[in-house]
C-alpha cells in the first residue's frame, strides 16, 4: 500500500480519536485539570522506577490522589491507558498509610499544612509524588504545577526523584522548571 | 565531409584519433559512472544524516510536544544552525498543526509550505525534504520536518566534474604522447613499405626491395610485396628484351625498305638514262644520214670552186698584192669547208680500218707533221724505240692524232708545253680496271679533283652510226682481250676542261670553239674504237688535259722486230 494512503489512514483514525476523547477536541480549551490528569500520564512515560518499586508482576502503574480530588471525572480519563508497558490505574483516595501502593501520588492542596508528615511517611519509597501548590517542590514534591500564562507547566525538584530512587528523563527535565531544596 | 577527411588522413593520424577515440569514451563513460555513483551515495548519506539528525531531535521533541511547551521546541531546533544545510525544520504536533519552527538565516523569504508529505524523504530540484515520526513509548505524538539544500551535492558534484575533466585531459596528452612514441612500431613498416612502393612506381625500379621488419602481418605484407617485385621485374625484363628485339626487327625492315628503294629508284633512273639514250640515238643516226648526204652533196661545188680557184691563180700571175690575198683567203676557206665535210663524212660512216702493224712513232711523226704547231708551243714527244708495233689503219691514226694535237694547240692560245709519249699497257691492268666500272654509270669519276672519262662508256651510241642497220654487239667492244696495249698519250698545259663539259665531251655537236661544229672527238673516238682502242681523258682545270688513246700492240711483230 502506498505511503500516502497510510498516511491518509493515519489522520482519519486520529479524526475519529477527536471525536471520542474529550481532550483531543481542539474546538474546545481543555480545562486546567483535563491537561493536568494528562500530563500526569505524560509523566509516566519519562520516569522510570526502581525494578522493585512494583509490588506485583502486573506492572501497574497506580495513581493515587491524596487528598481532595480536584479532577473530577478526567483521572479516569487516563484510567487503563499504558505508558512504558504498564498500564495506568487510577485509585481511590488512600491514606498515607496506604501509599506504598501507588507508584504516582497527586497530593492536593487540601494536604498542605500535612505534607511534611506525609513526606516523612514516604520516606525515600519509589513513589512520584505531584503536585499543584506553590512551594510542594521545595518541600520534597517531584513535579509540581504550576501557571504561567494561563498555561499549566511545572518544576521539579531533582533531588527528591534521585532520593526516591526515581530516574527522571532529561528530556522532562529539559522543559520543566528546577527547584532545589532550601 | 568527414569521411572525406578521414580517408585522406594518414594511417598514423588515424590510429592516433581511433585510440584516443577509445580512450575518450572509456574515460567518459567511466567518469559518467564514478558521478553517477557519487551522487546516489553522497544523496543517500545525505539522507541517512538528515534522518540521524530527525531521529535526534524527534527524540528530544517529544517532551516538548506532550507538555506543550513549543518555545522549548523551538529551542532545541535552533541548535541546527550547527549544520549549515538544513535551512528549514518544522516541529508538527500529532494534529498536523505547526509546534515550532526554525528558519535559517538569510531563508526568510523561503516560507514555502512542505511537500505534503508525513513520513519518508523526497528530493525536489533544491532541496531534500524528510519527514520523521515523533515517538514516544510506540504513540505518535507528532512530526519533524527537516529540509535541507544540496549545496553539498551540487558543489560535489563540480568537483567530481572538474577532477574528471581534469583527469580527461591528463590522460589525453599522455595517451598522446605514449601514442606518438609507440605507434611508430606499426606506422614505421607501413610508412618504410608506402615510400618503397612509391619509388618503385615512380622510378619504375623494379630492382628495390622493401624492408622486412619482423614476422607480423606487416612483415608478411613487405615479403608477399616483395616477392611481386621480383615477379614484375623478371617479366619487365622480359618485356625489354621483347621490345628491343622487335625494335631491331622493326629498324631490319625500314632499312630493307630503304635498300628497296633506292634499288627501284635506281633501276628507274637506269630506265630512263636507257630511254634517253635510245631517242638520242635515233636522233643522231638521223643527223648522220643527213649530214652524210649533205656533205656528199657539197663536196662536188666545193671541188668545181677548187678547180675554178687553181684556173685564176694560173691565169691572173700579174695581178695586185690585193686580189692574190682575197685569193688565198677564198683557197683557205675552201679547204675549211673540205675539212668540215670530211668530219660530217668521217662522222657518218666509219670506213672499215685497213689495219696493219705500224710504229708508234711512226703515227706521231705523220700527224706532227700535218699539223701546224706554232713558235709559242714547246712540242716535246717521248716515244721510246722499244714499244711494240700497233695494229692500226695509219689514215685514220693520224686523223685522230691531227685532231687531238691541233686542239691541244688551240687549247694553250698563249702558248704552253705539248707532250707527246708512248708507253705499253698490260692487258690484265686493262680488263681490271675496266670490270671494275659500271657500264652505265655516268662516266665520271671524281677524284682528288681528277676527271676521267673512259670512252668505251660511251660507245654503245657512237658505235653505229657508220653502219645503222648492222649488230651493234660486233663492234660494240672491239679491245682484244689478250693483246697488251701501247698507250699515246697527249698532253698539254691548257686551260683544262671543266667538270660539266667532261660529260659531253664525247657528244656531237657539242664545241666550246667559235669555229667547229662539235664533231672532232666524236670522229676521233669513233676510228680508235673501230681500231680496237679506246681514249681516255684526264683534266686538272687551270693546269692541263691528257688524252690517252690505247691501240692494240702487235706481239708477235714487235718479237720479230726485237
Amino acid at each position: 500500500m502506498a505511503p500516502r494512503r497510510l498516511i491518509f489512514i493515519f489522520f482519519l483514525l486520529l479524526a475519529i480519536c477527536r471525536g471520542e476523547t474529550s481532550y483531543c477536541d481542539d474546538n474546545r480549551k481543555p480545562a486546567e485539570y483535563e491537561v493536568k490528569a494528562a500530563y500526569i500520564y505524560n509523566f509516566a512515560k519519562f520516569v522510570q522506577w526502581p525494578k522493585n518499586a512494583f509490588q506485583d508482576s502486573k506492572k501497574i502503574i497506580h495513581v493515587c490522589v491524596l487528598g481532595d480530588d480536584p479532577f473530577g471525572s478526567f483521572l479516569s480519563g487516563i484510567d487503563g491507558k499504558t505508558a512504558a508497558d504498564k498500564k495506568i490505574g487510577v485509585r481511590g483516595t488512600p491514606s498515607v498509610q496506604n501509599c506504598r501502593g501507588c507508584e504516582i501520588i497527586f497530593i492536593s492542596a487540601s494536604e498542605a499544612d500535612r505534607l511534611p508528615r506525609i513526606m516523612k511517611a514516604l520516606n525515600g519509597a519509589p513513589v512520584l509524588t505531584v503536585g499543584d501548590t506553590e512551594g510542594y517542590a521545595e518541600q520534597g514534591v517531584m513535579i509540581n504545577f504550576f501557571m504561567e500564562n494561563r498555561t499549566v507547566r511545572f518544576e521539579i525538584n531533582p533531588r527528591a526523584a534521585v532520593r526516591a530512587g526515581l530516574r527522571i528523563s532529561s528530556n522532562l527535565l529539559r522543559i520543566a522548571r528546577i527547584v532545589g531544596e532550601p | 565531409m568527414f569521411r572525406r577527411i578521414w580517408n585522406k588522413a594518414r594511417i598514423n593520424r588515424k590510429l592516433m584519433v581511433i585510440n584516443l577515440l577509445t580512450t575518450g569514451v572509456t574515460l567518459l563513460l567511466t567518469c559518467s559512472a564514478l558521478m553517477v555513483a557519487v551522487f546516489f551515495s553522497f544523496r543517500e548519506s545525505l539522507v541517512d544524516s538528515l534522518s540521524a539528525q530527525a531521529k535526534v531531535l524527534a527524540g528530544s521533541s517529544s517532551a516538548p510536544l506532550l507538555f506543550n511547551d513549543p518555545k522549548q521546541a523551538a529551542e532545541d531546533l535552533r541548535a541546527l544552525k550547527a549544520s549549515p544545510n538544513i535551512t528549514r525544520a518544522i516541529i508538527y504536533d500529532k494534529r498536523g498543526g505547526i509546534f515550532a519552527e526554525y528558519l535559517r538565516d538569510g531563508q526568510k523569504k523561503d516560507l514555502s509550505p512542505p511537500p505534503r508529505v508525513r513520513e519518508g524523504y523526497r528530493f525536489s530540484a533544491d532541496y531534500l525534504h524528510l519527514f520523521h515520526g515523533i515517538t514516544l513509548d510506540g504513540e505518535r505524538v507528532g512530526t519533524i520536518y527537516l529540509r535541507s539544500d544540496l549545496w553539498q551535492l551540487h558543489s560535489l558534484m563540480l568537483q567530481t566534474g572538474v577532477i574528471a575533466a581534469l583527469t580527461t585531459l591528463i590522460v589525453f596528452i599522455f595517451a598522446s604522447l605514449m601514442l606518438t612514441r609507440l605507434q611508430g612500431a606499426i606506422t614505421g613498416p607501413v610508412f618504410s613499405l608506402v615510400h618503397t612502393m612509391r619509388t618503385v612506381s615512380s622510378d619504375r625500379n623494379y630492382a628495390l626491395r622493401a624492408e622486412v621488419a619482423g614476422e607480423d602481418e606487416m612483415g608478411v605484407l613487405a615479403k608477399v610485396f616483395n616477392e611481386m617485385l621480383e615477379q614484375t621485374q623478371e617479366s619487365d625484363r622480359k618485356l625489354r628484351i621483347e621490345i628491343a628485339e622487335r625494335k631491331r626487327a622493326e629498324e631490319e625492315t625500314r632499312r630493307l625498305n630503304e635498300q628497296l628503294e633506292l634499288k627501284v629508284e635506281e633501276r628507274t633512273g637506269q630506265l630512263l638514262a636507257a630511254q634517253e639514250e635510245l631517242v638520242r640515238k635515233e636522233k643522231l643516226a638521223t643527223l648522220g644520214q643527213l649530214s652524210g648526204s649533205v656533205g656528199h652533196e657539197l663536196r662536188n661545188p666545193l671541188g668545181v670552186m677548187n678547180n675554178a680557184l687553181y684556173y685564176l691563180n694560173t691565169v691572173m700571175t700579174d695581178v695586185g698584192e690585193n686580189v692574190k690575198e682575197y685569193l688565198d683567203i677564198i683557197g683557205h676557206e675552201i679547204n675549211n669547208c673540205q675539212r668540215i665535210i670530211t668530219d660530217l663524212l668521217d662522222f657518218a660512216r666509219v670506213k672499215t680500218p685497213q689495219s696493219r702493224a705500224i710504229a708508234a712513232g711512226e703515227l706521231v711523226a705523220d700527224s706532227i707533221r700535218r699539223c701546224a704547231v706554232p713558235e709559242s708551243v714547246r712540242l716535246r714527244t717521248e716515244i721510246p724505240e722499244t714499244l711494240p708495233m700497233v695494229v692500226a689503219d695509219p689514215a685514220q691514226m693520224v686523223q685522230v692524232f691531227e685532231n687531238l694535237i691541233t686542239n691541244a694547240v688551240q687549247a694553250m692560245p698563249e702558248g704552253g708545253s705539248l707532250r707527246i709519249s708512248a708507253r705499253e699497257v698490260e692487258s690484265e691492268k686493262l680488263r681490271v680496271s675496266s670490270s671494275n666500272q659500271q657500264p652505265a654509270a655516268s662516266a665520271q669519276e671524281v677524284s682528288s679533283g681528277k676527271l676521267k672519262v673512259e670512252s668505251s662508256n660511251m660507245e654503245l651510241g657512237v658505235s653505229h652510226f657508220d653502219a645503222p642497220g648492222s649488230d651493234i654487239q660486233s663492234e660494240t667492244f672491239n679491245l682484244k682481250p689478250d693483246a697488251d696495249f701501247v698507250e699515246i698519250s697527249v698532253e698539254d698545259s691548257g686551260e683544262g676542261i671543266s667538270p660539266e663539259n667532261m660529260k659531253k665531251l664525247f657528244q656531237p655537236l657539242f664545241t666550246t670553239k667559235a669555229r667547229g661544229i662539235g664533231l672532232g672527238l666524236t670522229v676521233c673516238r669513233n676510228l680508235t674504237e673501230a681500231n680496237g682502242g679506246r681514249i681516255n681523258v684526264e683534266s686538272r682545270p687551270g693546269e692541263g688535259t691528257i688524252f690517252a688513246v690505247l691501240l692494240p700492240a702487235e706481239r708477235s711483230l714487235a718479237w720479230e722486230k726485237k
